[in-house]
């Protein structure tokens, strides 16, 4: 027999029994869209956790200080470091050797003079003024941050509203929550400070007092950490590192300590999370301070995997009584299709032939149960982020993002149609041990 | 968290850089010479005005940081090399050295105030402003901007306390209006331009301690300095 012919008898047999066709479907693609919103869901869960604990870094990230190691923390996530020391390229350049360091990003900071103008003009329209205590000549004292802005994308910083400063620039800088907080604003107003001007002064004392270096720079992006507990500024690190040598180049002077490490520190990223603690050590036997999440990620992670594993199972004890359904069906479609069976193998169709159109069937059935299932999981996995973004949102987080896993769609609808087929073989072999006289008879 | 870490590793920088003060040491030694390397650097030389004094918030409100944040290009780095009761060959000797190892592209220089409070006679004056403008001088500079001695004649607060140095109000007017034709000449001679702040000091405050600018004042004189610049 041809393989049009046993798919003509097999759409014959679907269309002959279209409600029985309609609940078998139904069986399956409910079946299917519980396992694809379950798994999209833990999926996307899993994701947004490990995001917020890495900070929209990478899982193996490393914070290296420009300071000595102490004595206990290997073992610990975020150990408090010993006395600063000079961070150089020398030594980043010993770390990058280290056997599993995939990255080394360095970063400098300084301590700056920060005037964001007064009123402040909000890109909505609103203005708002210095508070006294914040700044009564209307400057702030702030930590500026530089960073490669190669590299902006693995370091454990995300945005909440703008972009990133552009690479090369020199009059861009990243807000940070706390700046807003500084000027009295909170995560919501992100966008409104995007496109303000800051002036942004380095000191440096002279012999006949102190002259300060002024850049001026736009705000094109908020970020959603903060560089120091005060607050925060990210840009360049050649505008930073311009900064630093600016005040490096003081003379001698009681009033302010002038950094002695080119660095303030730097960002490693493991080639995997599994390396992390290898690395560490071997960072720490250099003469550096290290901490990472390693040990709070590892125990996120397993606790993840439980519970993806819990609500797969829910979603395949779904698909298993859906299996169950198809197999029912096609049992009863066997025992009301005896004489058809027994009329097919008398004009010489074999066994095996038989038992393709039943398999078919079941495949067909299953595959548009599949999709359809598929399709309402997405759906209702979009529904559910709909709500949870509302409530976020509501507390002023960052809402979560459902995207189109386009492993569980493929595997949803192909494994639908497989676990179709294979419920379908027991009444396919029953069918096709059928008698030709004995079915005919029946 | 990698931010917060980084700042405990940060030094803290000086509170007090609002005001900067006078002394009679030698010139400092020169910055690095990269920084400046490709930005334009606008430097102010000058003294109380410059410094900011009379401003609500000189950070905000002097006319060197209107200036600069208004009319000049947003990569321009800024340094105000001013100082408080400088005279002008003060500044000859402290402020030129820094201005021009800072390899300025813009250069505003406001002086002679405190030199008529001295009682520096316009010769002196003249002479040590020809060291200002001769110093700033270099091919990096495109413009040079001197302000004017302004309507000082005209404020009998300002011309009583330059009668205590030159002897009777005629002889302050006076030396006002040689200071004025002596900053014409030394801008002449060094391809520098005269910005007339003349109008700007009508609501200054009292000399003897230097002029001190209201907010509006200081809104004027960046205002005439920003047509001069462009």
């Amino acid at each position: 027999m041809r393989w049009s012919d046993v798919i003509a008898l097999s759409y014959r047999n679907v269309i002959r029994r279209p409600g029985r066709a309609v609940l078998t479907v139904s069986a399956v693609g409910l079946a299917a869209a519980l396992f694809t919103a379950l798994l999209t869901i833990s999926g996307r869960a899993r994701t947004e956790v490990l995001d917020q604990l890495t900070h929209g870094g990478p899982l193996a990230g490393i914070n290296v200080a420009a300071a000595a190691p102490n004595q206990i923390e290997a073992d610990v996530d975020n150990p408090q470091p010993g006395a600063s020391r000079v961070l150089d390229d020398a030594a980043l350049g010993r770390i990058a050797a280290v056997d599993g360091v995939r990255s080394v990003t360095p970063i400098v900071s300084a301590q700056v003079i920060a005037v964001p103008g007064d009123p402040i003009l909000l890109a909505d329209g609103r203005t708002i003024a210095m508070r006294v205590e914040d700044g009564p000549r209307g400057a702030l004292f702030e930590t500026v941050l530089g960073i490669d802005l190669d590299h902006v994308h693995e370091l454990p910083i995300s945005l909440l509203a703008g972009r990133f400063p552009a690479v090369g620039a020199r009059t861009e800088v990243a807000a940070t929550v706390g700046w807003l907080a500084r000027l009295g604003l909170d995560r919501a107003d992100a966008p409104s400070i995007v496109g303000t001007t800051i002036s942004i002064g380095a000191t440096r004392a002279f012999r006949d007092g102190f002259r300060t270096r002024w850049t001026k720079v736009h705000v094109v992006g908020v970020v959603a950490q903060q560089a120091s507990s005060a607050g925060g500024l990210i840009e360049s690190i050649d505008q930073v590192r311009d900064a630093l040598n600016w005040t490096a180049a003081s003379v001698d002077n009681n009033r302010f300590e002038v950094p002695k490490s080119p660095y303030s520190g730097a960002f490693v990223v493991a080639t995997d999370l599994d390396r992390v603690a290898a690395v560490r050590n071997d960072i720490s036997g250099i003469g550096y301070s290290t901490s990472a999440p390693e040990n709070l990620i590892a125990n996120v992670r397993r606790y993840l995997h439980v519970v993806r594993v819990v609500l797969a199972g829910i979603g395949l004890i779904s698909l298993a009584i859906a299996a169950l359904g198809v197999s029912n069906a096609l049992l009863a479609a066997v025992r009301e299709r005896q004489r058809e069976i027994g009329v097919i193998k008398a004009i010489g169709a074999r066994d095996r032939d038989v038992v393709r159109i039943f398999l078919v069937e079941a495949g067909v059935l299953g595959t548009i149960g599949g999709v359809l299932g598929v399709t309402l999981g997405v759906g209702i996995a979009g529904v559910v982020a709909i709500i949870v973004n509302s409530y976020l949102h509501s507390q002023g987080l960052a809402g979560v993002r459902v995207g189109l896993p386009i492993d569980v769609v493929v595997g949803g609808i192909t494994g639908a149609g497989v676990l179709s087929m294979v419920a379908a073989v027991v009444p396919a072999l029953r069918a096709s041990r059928l008698p030709a006289r004995q079915a005919v008879d029946a | 968290m990698i931010l917060r870490r980084c700042s405990l590793l940060v030094s803290v920088v000086v509170a007090s850089i609002l005001a900067a003060s006078c002394s009679s040491d030698p010139p400092p030694a020169a910055p690095p010479a990269s920084y400046t390397a490709t930005a334009p650097v606008y430097v102010a030389i000058g003294a109380d005005e410059t410094v900011g004094n009379g401003a609500t918030r000189p950070l905000l409100d002097s006319w060197v940081q209107i200036f600069y944040r208004s009319a000049l290009p947003d990569d321009t780095v800024f340094i105000n090399v001013a100082a408080r009761g400088a005279t002008t060959a003060d500044a000859a000797r402290m402020q030129v050295p820094q201005a021009t190892s800072l390899r300025p592209t813009i250069v505003t220089v406001w002086l002679g105030t405190q030199d008529l409070l001295k009682g520096v006679s316009p010769a002196n004056f003249e002479s040590a402003l020809d060291q200002v403008l001769t110093g700033v001088g270099d091919a990096r500079v495109t413009k040079v901007l001197v302000a004017s001695i302004g309507d000082l004649a005209s404020r009998s607060d300002v011309v009583n306390a330059v009668a205590a140095q030159f002897g009777t109000a005629d002889a302050a007017r006076s030396a006002i209006g040689a200071y004025e034709l002596a900053i014409e000449r030394a801008t002449a001679r060094n391809g520098a331009k005269v910005v007339d702040v003349g109008a700007s000091e009508g609501s200054a405050g009292a000399a003897p301690a230097g002029l001190n600018l209201d907010n509006a004042a200081h809104a004027r004189v960046a205002a005439a300095f920003a047509a001069a610049a462009a």
